[in-house]
């Protein structure tokens, strides 16, 4: 297997994980009684299915970082774990209908720009 | 979202616990990734001794450490200010590994690097003002 395949998969089911946590932590802060601003069923039924996806994305996730660490540098390696964050933007424009601002955007390009310079080095 | 995880603080302001969770979130984030490499080169060197893998539990240990502190932290800071101190820890990674692994460090590595800094410094959304 290539090491940008397994680079690539290893950090957008981290991304995953990370967003399904971020929700279950949110869904079990809703269902709080001082909060309650869904009902405790709910919130329970939410928060479990996403600490499920979480654990079920974060696992192989850190199996695939071990074998990209095995292939590769960590020099080399870890800045690609920064396109996370361009995961996030394209899925919340994809999927959320979320608008990016111009800053934003030249976030974007400039991190992949440096993945392209560090992957070529 | 993270205002039920608060902790009361009699001792030390809320800002300077905010930052303190801040520094220890990066420093755990880079040291985990250490552990973690460390543990792989040795398990390449001694594929049959289960030592490495001590490490490894180690660094996934120190990890998930670094993820509640960040979870904590943002009970304090906010997300559009703390986030891009996290860039640091792509200087902090490459000025580690080319100190204790000997990595080959070129131009284009360190150029992309403090490129990506950059970029992650510009990614937070400012919180929405509600009116």
């Amino acid at each position: 297997v290539s090491l940008a395949v397994v680079l690539l998969l290893s950090v957008l089911m981290n991304t995953v994980a990370q967003l399904s946590l971020k929700r279950g932590l949110t869904a079990l802060a809703a269902g709080q009684p001082q909060k309650q601003s869904i009902p405790s069923s709910v919130s329970g039924i939410l928060s479990k299915a996403s600490f499920l996806l979480w654990m079920a994305m974060l696992i192989p996730s850190m199996l695939l970082w071990l074998k990209a660490l095995s292939m590769t540098d960590l020099s080399l390696a870890y800045p690609f774990q920064s396109l996370s964050l361009v995961f996030i933007a394209l899925g919340s424009i994809v999927l959320l209908k979320e608008r990016v601002t111009a800053k934003q955007w030249v976030g974007i390009v400039l991190i992949l720009i440096g993945i392209v310079l560090i992957s070529r080095s | 979202m993270t205002s039920h995880l608060e902790m009361t603080t009699p001792f030390i302001s809320r800002h300077v616990l905010g930052h303190l969770l801040l520094v220890a979130c990066l420093l755990f984030g880079v040291m985990a990734q250490l552990l973690l490499k460390f543990a792989i080169l040795q398990v390449q060197i001694q594929p049959d001794a289960w030592l490495p893998y001590v490490w490894i539990l180690g660094g996934l240990g120190v990890y998930a450490l670094g993820t509640g502190f960040w979870v904590l932290c943002l009970g304090y800071l906010d997300l559009s200010y703390a986030y891009p101190f996290t860039g640091l820890t792509y200087v902090l990674v490459l000025g580690a590994s080319w100190f204790l692994f000997e990595d080959t460090v070129s131009w284009q590595r360190l150029a992309g690097v403090v490129v990506i800094c950059a970029g992650v410094a510009l990614i937070p959304a400012r919180r929405q003002k509600h009116s």
